[in-house]
């Protein structure tokens, strides 16, 4: 059987379409150091890995030891009148960004888009909410818990502002059990560091 | 031949007669069964008692002593003599819903409290999963699925899927129509022998479907309708049986106020787990309904504030200010009232937002959000 040029084509592109969906080639290595989500620029103490986002654009997800156990997703830059993330269900809807909304409204925001994310069957509760001065503005910090698919507890951390009438937030969550413990530090080093 | 004309007229007035008064029904399930674990019902068991012994250290339990004694109460003044073999546990979910497990769990859910009325329409609904249960329709079910499903699958099913296993098996389980309907019945017949009062079944179903009409995604998402025969036929029939039972001299209970007083003290921190559903139709149908009732108007007012706030309609803001006021104008109020309140007045009038910050303060000083109301209440000052 003659094997022509096309056949051969087709058949990377098959292999590499295959390699794309599989997800392994997206996943990239992020070191300890300075780095920029947008145009927000922070600094990490220790290596992460990058992972597709599947929370829409504008958005970019870091995990140490994979998505399930812990953690980081980095929302940069969200115009007034967009939603953090892409809708996950038609019948929850993600609730929209307005310039408009003073700090403590964003907690709201933060945590119905976070919920949405399993249309509505997860619900993430926050808590020991207070404001947090980062880049020179007043945004909120609040703590963060929910059990997932599996009743699994995870706790977590938010931070949410409001800049240049756009929208910030950096989410830190893990399993409760060590991954929580272990990694929080790793949230108050990048908010520290943030610089927009 | 005028000798069998009369038999027949006489069987056949009898068989009438029989078909319209109410059937009485009898339990057939065995107290004692248990299949043997090697067997693929065994291991469907199993898998039942795991989930039970899951479910008593689970977060969503609700572990309110008064509440749990009173729901287990009536459970047993229902199921009479076959009260030991119920074990009742009230789980907070917001959606509307209760189950009965073959091996005698039963659950309640949040959702459900918060739709029944009285101590009759929550009696209505247990009678019905009692029933099922006295009936063996899950086991009756589950036979029926076992027969039609090759044995492999099933054994892949029950035992590599571990728990989540148990939901697939639980909707592919789902009664018969038939089944749901003598469920009903024989509930009724529970629920009146018990002294409550018939009509409340069908009132239940009647507020149950109004409610469903006023949501988007109406009864497809609910867990409970995906099994059960939709609400406006089985109001019409429990209707029409109530109204036969009416004929008799007995006088019949609803116990509202005792209903009342033992769910009011849980209704806040129910409430604000239905939120979480942003089903706001219903939340407003379900408001109204308790007002009504007379569920503390304070909280009542507070969860119609937060459903205009969620709501961003045109005018909410100003509805949401009025009912945030009325819930304030209470002697018993939430104080996250006069927070939302602080909120809401915060661009506009400053000195009055600043007065409710520091009176929810003052109210819950322990509030685990006291640094935010700070900051604005500084915020004021400057």
């Amino acid at each position: 059987m003659k094997i022509t040029f096309f056949a051969v084509v087709k058949r990377i592109s098959l292999v590499a379409a295959l390699l794309v969906l599989s997800g392994c080639a997206a996943y990239t290595l992020k070191p300890a150091g300075v780095t920029k989500v947008g145009n927000m620029q922070f600094q990490s103490t220790m290596t992460w890995n990058k992972i597709p986002s599947g929370y829409g654009p504008n958005t970019e997800v870091w995990t140490a030891d994979g998505a399930l156990l812990n953690q980081f997703v980095f929302v940069s830059g969200i115009q007034s009148g967009k939603a953090m993330f892409r809708d996950f269900s038609k019948d929850t809807p993600m609730p929209k960004f307005s310039a408009k909304v003073l700090p403590h409204e964003l907690k709201a925001l933060v945590e119905t888009s976070l919920t949405n994310t399993s249309g509505g069957k997860y619900p993430f509760t926050g808590s020991n909410l207070k404001p947090r001065k980062v880049a020179d503005v007043t945004g909120i910090e609040f703590d963060l818990e929910f059990f997932n698919a599996d009743g699994l507890l995870n706790r977590g951390k938010v931070l949410a502002f409001v800049k240049n009438d756009k929208l910030y937030s950096v989410i830190f969550f893990a399993a409760n059990t060590y991954h929580y413990d272990h990694y929080n530090p790793e949230f108050e080093a990048i908010v520290k560091s943030i610089t927009l | 031949m005028d000798k069998h004309l009369h038999l027949w007229l006489v069987l056949a007035s009898l068989f009438l007669g029989l078909s319209v008064q109410a059937e009485t029904y009898k339990a057939n399930f065995d107290p004692g069964y248990r299949p043997a674990i090697s067997t693929d019902e065994g291991g469907f068991w199993y898998q039942v008692d795991k989930l039970e012994e899951s479910i008593k250290v689970s977060p969503d339990l609700v572990t309110d002593p008064v509440l749990n004694q009173y729901v287990k109460n009536l459970t047993c003044k229902l199921a009479g003599d076959y009260c030991p073999h119920i074990r009742v546990y009230i789980l907070r979910n917001p959606h509307f819903n209760a189950g009965m497990y073959p091996n005698g769990m039963m659950h309640v859910w949040s959702g459900l409290l918060l739709r029944v009325d009285s101590e009759a329409e929550l009696a209505a609904v247990l009678s019905h999963e009692i029933a099922h249960f006295l009936r063996s329709h899950q086991i009756t079910q589950w036979r029926k699925l076992r027969k039609n499903a090759s044995a492999a699958i099933f054994a892949d099913m029950i035992f590599t899927m571990g728990l989540a296993s148990l939901s697939v098996a639980s909707n592919a389980m789902a009664f018969s129509r038939e089944q749901e309907t003598e469920a009903d019945l024989y509930g009724l017949q529970l629920m009146t022998t018990s002294g409550y009062s018939p009509d409340k079944a069908s009132a239940l179903w009647e507020y149950v479907y109004q409610e469903s009409e006023h949501d988007k995604t109406r009864e497809k998402g609910s867990t409970f309708f995906s099994s059960h025969p939709k609400s406006k036929d089985r109001m019409k029939l429990l209707s029409k049986k109530a109204n036969e039972l009416h004929t008799t001299d007995k006088e019949f209970k609803t116990n509202s106020a005792e209903y009342l007083q033992v769910v009011s003290p849980l209704y806040f921190e129910f409430m604000n787990s239905h939120l979480s559903l942003q089903d706001l139709g219903r939340t407003e149908t379900m408001l109204d309904r308790h007002t009504r009732i007379g569920y503390p108007a304070g909280a009542v007012e507070f969860f119609k504030g937060e459903l205009c706030k969620l709501r961003k309609g045109t005018n909410d803001e100003t509805l949401a200010l009025e009912h945030y006021r009325k819930s304030i104008s209470e002697p018993q109020h939430p104080p996250e009232a006069h927070r939302e309140l602080g909120y809401l007045l915060v661009k506009t009038d400053p000195k009055t937002a600043k007065q409710h910050l520091e009176n929810y303060l003052a109210l819950a000083p322990a509030a685990s959000d006291k640094e935010m109301v700070q900051f604005y209440i500084n915020s004021a000052n400057e």
